[in-house]
């Protein structure tokens, strides 16, 4: 059915509801009439009212031609009134961003270095995203059994040998339910998660003049709301993560300093960083345009002993940075990083990224 | 400062090719959204699986005899073929969106056949089959999608796979591998086009393998066809000549 046929119809149906409301109150007059009929002379019939139809409007029916329009997406409530650039309301939404960055010390960033470590590689961020939930879920999965340990047994044997014996009982419908319930909360949720590469075939610097950094920062975690700024109608947003993280490089140490003090001259020597502990980031929204956030490793290797003669690194870095929104799918963040206490113990840190 | 007046100049040009982007998808989101479920049984394209089979002929460059300890450059080497055949179940497809507009999908594929032992031409060569089976899985994302009388997507992604065969002369029984991908759809007047690039960049047993394999396939309602072109290189770690294999393949596929 045409658009013209169906304003016609649409004519047609509100030219009969006139027609019936006329006639009713005709009706409704006439009954008047016939209730004063024994009393007075009939009476004398209104003048008719010339009848102007409402100017004619689409109604749409179902069709073959026009089939009723889909259910709304789950974007589509929001995607006309957004202004080019979103701020922090994006981090409420599905996205990834990613792009190279480049650098100087960082989590490599210690006493005695004859000049920082060169940093270079790529982040990739998902925010609610999927590979988080497929992630969570294969760990969960992994740790929920059919049995439940029930304790063990020893005994010895005349030969002298320690035998143990395990106890397991299947798990009853009500664990098993709870378990189910627990693996759907899990993939219900929503997750934030973070890849940073560094490459050392990423890197700007001269890889002869300077030590470069190999390895990975892994998180993984949720997000907490902190509400919005006054005067402002983002949000800002706190970020708990689990973080997992192993760098490596050739730190080009001064002489007398590093795990070979007695060395003479500078000398190259292999650094390991490794952080497995929590990650704490807040991002402070400034403009819709900028955005401020810091961010806290806390190295739980911290708490064991430090082995800086075999050049194991475990620190807890704290990173201070702006990012910017060049565009809601274009941005440039920046930030300085804290290793230490003391000048070598700086770093920096910036960014060219896509979001997609 | 260099790094400085370098990220201000990308900064200013990423944010002018982007600033388009964050506006027309948002318009057509809607619209593509609907359109996206409309097409989903039209064949190779929103979210399919497919069974098939394949056929695939072989042919390269080896050290003699296959020598994978070979060492220095300049080895002679010798030229071999071998031929396969075998099944595919394959399944791909987008599900969801980013915030913007990025299609979020995954695929899975797998194949399961046999292949002939290496022949060299004038030698002795063994009369033996070996099993192949190869899966892949990976995360993919419409990055760029539109709609209209030629409705299009370029996707890319990033997964990992595993394979066995014991017949290569370069590689190790079974392997598994990282792998990113790119794929071009078009739907033309009904019939659904592909083309995808799948590389390896390095295998878990043998860290000199490089591999590209392009396909390119149409749809025709149920019935899918198509090429494939598999190129692998290899550096022994000890060599300093470059093996290529070609293969090169045909399938048959039905789609649901």
């Amino acid at each position: 059915m045409t658009r013209n046929g169906l304003r016609a119809h649409g004519c047609g149906a509100l030219a009969v509801i006139a027609v019936v409301a006329f006639a009713g109150q005709a009706f409704a007059q006439d009954g008047q009439g016939e209730d004063r009929k024994d009393e007075t002379a009939p009476p004398t019939p209104p003048p008719p009212t010339p009848y102007t139809p409402p100017p004619p409007t689409y109604a749409p029916s179902p069709s073959i031609a026009e089939p009723p329009p889909s259910p709304k997406k789950k974007y589509d409530d929001q995607e006309y009134d957004e202004p080019w650039v979103t701020g922090t309301a994006r981090l409420a939404d599905r996205f990834y961003e990613g792009g190279p960055f480049t650098g100087a010390g960082g989590p490599l960033a210690i006493n005695g270095l004859e000049s920082p470590v060169a940093l270079g590689g790529v982040r990739v961020l998902e925010n609610h995203g999927y590979l988080s939930k497929l992630f969570i879920a294969t760990l969960m999965a992994m740790g929920q059994g059919n049995s439940r340990y029930m304790g063990s047994t020893y005994h010895r044997d005349s030969a002298g040998n320690t035998w143990r014996t395990d106890y397991y009982r299947p798990l009853t419908p009500a664990e098993r339910e709870a378990n189910a319930r627990a693996m759907n909360a899990a993939i219900s949720a929503e997750y934030v998660m973070e890849l940073t590469v560094y490459s050392p075939s990423l890197t700007l610097a001269n890889r002869d003049e300077r030590a470069v950094a190999k390895g990975f920062e892994f998180y993984i975690g949720g997000e907490f709301p902190l509400g919005k700024t006054s005067g402002k109608d983002l949000p800002s947003i706190m970020q708990i993560a689990f973080v997992g993280s192993h760098i490596t490089a050739d730190g080009i140490f001064k002489a007398g300093e590093g795990p070979y003090p007695q060395s003479t001259t500078s000398y190259r020597a292999p650094l390991y960083y490794s952080n497995l502990g929590v990650m704490v980031r807040t991002i402070f929204p400034i403009t819709a345009w900028a955005e401020a956030y810091v961010h806290w490793d806390l190295n739980i290797l911290t708490l064991f002993k430090q082995q800086p003669e075999k050049g194991y690194v475990w620190t807890s870095p704290f990173r201070a940075g702006l990012n910017f929104n060049i565009t809601d799918r274009a941005y440039v963040r920046a930030h300085g990083s804290v290793n230490g206490f003391g000048a070598y113990a700086l770093g920096w840190h910036s960014e060219l990224g896509v979001r997609f | 400062m260099n790094t400085l007046r370098t990220l201000v100049a990308a900064a200013v040009t990423l944010g002018a090719l982007t600033a388009p982007l964050t506006v027309a998808p948002r318009t057509a989101h809607a619209a593509d959204a609907v359109k996206l479920e409309e097409h989903e049984a039209k064949g190779y394209f929103d979210k399919i699986g497919r069974v098939g089979g394949y056929y695939g002929m072989v042919s390269g460059d080896r050290p003699i005899g296959g020598n994978l300890g070979v060492s220095g450059a300049g080895i002679p080497s010798e030229k071999y073929t071998r031929s396969g055949f075998g099944l595919d179940f394959d399944m791909l497809g987008f599900w969801d969106a980013t915030r913007f507009d990025t299609l979020i999908g995954a695929e899975l594929i797998t194949k399961f056949g046999t292949y002939k032992a290496e022949q060299v031409e004038g030698g002795t060569n063994p009369d033996k089959s070996y099993l192949f089976f190869r899966m892949d899985a990976a995360a993919d994302y419409g990055l760029l999608h539109w709609d209209g009388a030629m409705k299009g997507r370029v996707s890319g992604g990033a997964g990992f796979g595993m394979d066995f065969d014991g017949g290569k002369w370069f590689a190790h029984k079974g392997r598994g591998y990282a792998l990113l991908l790119a794929r071009v759809q078009l739907m033309v007047g009904g019939i659904g086009l592909h083309g995808s690039y799948h590389w390896v960049p390095t295998t878990t047993n043998d860290p000199y393998i490089r591999e590209h394999r392009f396909e390119g396939a149409a749809a025709l309602g149920a019935l899918h066809a198509g090429l494939r072109l598999t190129i692998t290189t290899a550096r022994p770690e000890r060599s300093e000549d470059l093996f290529v294999q070609r293969e090169v393949g045909a399938f048959v596929a039905y789609a649901f």
